[in-house]
């Protein structure tokens, strides 16, 4: 439909489609309206004429009848010429009858033009005989005539009323007939109306159809499915589109171009939900509105599980005055950066995290809630304990390093001076310890170390400090003494328990230990030179013989 | 036999009670095999209601105008004046419904008239009967 290339177009259409109907409706009543005419009219120009004219006729030859009877039965000459006067009359009358009926072609004409001269026949005798018989005032001198005359008379005025009456009847059956074609017309035009009405209808109906409502459900659909996040496909384009098709090419693409300029909303989905790092969104009341699956996964927790818990039983803190003031600050706005904390899992193991948060608003400057990223740093911390257990311990014995142990002799030093204690400082160096890794090797030697340092654990107290300070090198930082009889106690246990044999890879082997005792005193305020004293007499003690304990001087045995 | 028509026609007009002046007799041709007639037949007869004899005659009514015997005639017989059975005649005339009978003056027209048609009828003084007719008598 070509022509139909716009919305005015088609209303346009289904207006003329009515236009059309009405013209059919007006053209079928005109036609009735003919016909019923044409019957009319001829029962306007020829039954009525006929039958006025026909009775006339009739009741002008029966008063003629009259007449004549009167004037034979009393006589008088008037009444014959008043007959004869009526002949006048009905001679012209009955010449336009038979040139009407001849005219119309009137099935009665045979009969009419039949009675004409029958009548003349008649007339022409009557007003001899009738004229003669009053003259004479003898009817019964022309007894066999007028006896005719009378006869013919009687089947005359027969014939007139029986043409009358046939005249008459016509005219009613022909209006009868009128009255029926005007019953049949009318229930004609009534169901032409109601025809045309349901085709007009059904046929508005179609064409409104295929051209306004079917192009814009295909629109309503397109918006419906664009709503829904549906791609939207591309109307079809048919030649001489109308304004609707071009509306549906417009919304196609406009929703190309907010596809393009838009960020979906799955696409915000997909990279929150496949971030590492964990990220709950909080209402303004601290209870969870949604969390991200890294989340999910960190806590060992379903989405279920978290959506509307508070927040205060997944995120502790050491310090809980320090998380209360961290979550007014939240609720007042402020925002929270790389804040070390601990999240709780399902089974109640603390999580150590990066903590981040912010609060988020709405365009009226309510808050909405707050945003909480945590990044998940226990492996971090792990390694950074692994750090530092490597920078203060000895990795073979796990015994304290050199490092670890001057910080402690340090503190021991400081505690010391403060409090006015002793403390005593033993330095160890095993015996015969290089022919022991000669012969058996590093493995055993280490073994041998590791043993070593047990025994050495087990022979002092909890709070007492062994080391390990070089390769077969120890020392024991005893905090508190009362005099250098309890570090002689100390170190005469040592001895002992290091005098039992050694089995190491299922070689019995016998270690000694030679050890250097310096006691602290006031005077000492050198770290370095307590060490180094103790190195000292430990040297003396290996010099003396080995296996065996020196003071660093004498007189600290005192 | 004469005696006995005397009486008939004294009884048979009116009973005794004539209005007419004269009597008269019922006259047929001698060819008629009936010997008498009704008043009503003859009634019939001569308004034309009836137009032949029971034997197929056409009958042929005759009317006397003698004016000794017609009035008579015309009131106990006809039932009407002689001046309405003359306006019924020519009525009839006119119209063609049937002949009006024959007029006559005297009776010896008729006499002459009834022998002169084998359907013959009509009514004399008694004293004009001839033999050339029959009379019928007038039975109730």
């Amino acid at each position: 439909m070509h022509i139909l290339r716009n919305i005015r177009s088609k209303i346009w259409a289904c207006v003329s489609i009515a236009l059309c109907s009405y013209l059919l409706a007006t053209l079928a009543t005109t036609w009735v309206n003919n016909q019923t005419k044409a019957s009319i009219t001829h029962v306007q120009r020829v039954d009525l004429p006929l039958f006025s004219q026909g009775l006339q006729v009739c009741n002008l030859f029966q008063a003629q009848a009259e007449d004549y009877e009167n004037g034979l039965l009393t006589g008088e000459a008037g009444d014959v010429q008043r007959a004869t006067l009526r002949h006048e009359q009905i001679s012209p009358l009955l010449n336009d009858l038979v040139r009407l009926a001849g005219a119309r072609h009137h099935e009665l004409y045979p009969r009419i033009l039949s009675l004409r001269d029958d009548y003349h026949d008649y007339f022409v005798m009557a007003s001899q005989y009738y004229l003669e018989a009053v003259q004479k005032a003898d009817i019964f001198a022309a007894r066999k005539e007028v006896h005719q005359l009378g006869k013919l008379r009687a089947a005359l005025e027969a014939d007139f009323q029986s043409i009358a009456d046939m005249l008459q009847v016509m005219t009613f059956t022909d209006l009868g007939a009128n009255n029926q074609r005007i019953d049949h017309n009318t229930r004609l035009l009534h169901f032409l109306f109601v025809v045309f009405l349901l085709l007009t209808a059904l046929a508005i109906n179609w064409l409104a159809n295929k051209e306004i409502i079917a192009p814009l459900a295909q629109v309503k659909k397109m918006i419906t499915d664009f709503s829904r996040g549906r791609m939207v496909d591309k109307p079809r384009r048919t030649e001489g589109g109308d304004e609707i098709q071009e509306l549906a090419v417009a919304f196609w693409r406009m929703t190309r171009e907010l596809q393009h300029i838009t960020v979906s909303r799955d696409y915000v989905d997909n990279i929150i939900n496949n971030m590492s790092d964990s990220l709950v969104i909080l209402n303004p009341d601290l209870t969870v509105q949604t969390a991200n699956h890294a989340t999910q996964a960190l806590l060992g927790l379903g989405g279920e599980d978290l959506e509307g818990r508070s927040f205060r039983t997944i995120f502790s803190h050491p310090e809980a005055s320090m998380a209360d003031a961290l979550f007014q600050g939240l609720l007042e706005g402020k925002a929270v950066t790389n804040f070390e904390a601990l999240y709780l899992t399902g089974d109640e193991q603390a999580v150590p995290v990066l903590f981040s948060a912010s609060a988020l608003y709405l365009p009226d400057g309510s808050l909405q809630g707050i945003s909480c990223l945590a990044h998940d740093i226990s492996e971090l911390k792990e390694q950074r304990e692994q750090l530092e257990f490597l920078a203060n311990f000895d990795k073979l014995t796990g015994l304290p390093n050199r490092n670890l142990f001057f910080d402690r002799l340090v503190r021991t030093m400081k505690e010391a001076r403060r409090y006015g204690h002793l403390f005593a400082l033993l330095y160890l160096d095993l015996d015969h310890f290089k022919p022991l890794n000669d012969t058996h090797g590093h493995q055993a030697g280490d073994l041998a170390l590791q043993e070593v340092a047990k025994r050495l654990q087990q022979a002092v107290r909890d709070t007492d400090t062994v080391s390990r300070v070089g390769g077969d090198e120890f020392t024991i930082l005893l905090s508190r003494v009362h005099n250098a009889s309890d570090a002689m106690k100390v170190a005469t246990k040592i001895l002992e328990v290091m005098g039992q044999p050694f089995v190491i890879q299922g070689n019995q082997c016998v270690l000694g230990v030679s050890i250097g005792i310096c006691l602290s005193s006031p005077e000492l305020t050198s770290a370095d030179v307590l060490l180094k004293n103790a190195d000292t007499a430990m040297y003396a003690a290996k010099a003396q013989g080995r296996n065996r304990f020196m003071f660093t001087s004498p007189d600290q045995m005192l | 036999m004469g005696w006995l028509v005397v009486l008939l026609v004294l009884l048979g007009p009116g009973g005794g009670e004539c209005r007419a002046a004269g009597n008269f007799v019922m006259v047929a041709n001698v060819a008629n095999g009936l010997t008498s007639i009704t008043p009503q037949d003859v009634q019939l007869i001569f308004l034309s209601r009836k137009r032949s004899w029971p034997d197929g005659t056409i009958i042929a009514p005759v009317i006397n105008e003698n004016t000794k015997i017609y009035e008579s005639f015309s009131y106990t017989l006809l039932k009407r004046s002689p001046r309405q059975y003359l306006i019924f005649r020519k009525k009839m005339l006119f119209r063609g419904q049937g002949m009006p009978p024959p007029v006559v003056q005297t009776d010896q027209e008729v006499v002459a008239f009834v022998a002169a048609h084998a359907g013959g009828l009509g009514y004399v003084s008694p004293e004009a009967v001839t033999p050339a007719v029959k009379v019928l008598a007038l039975s109730q």
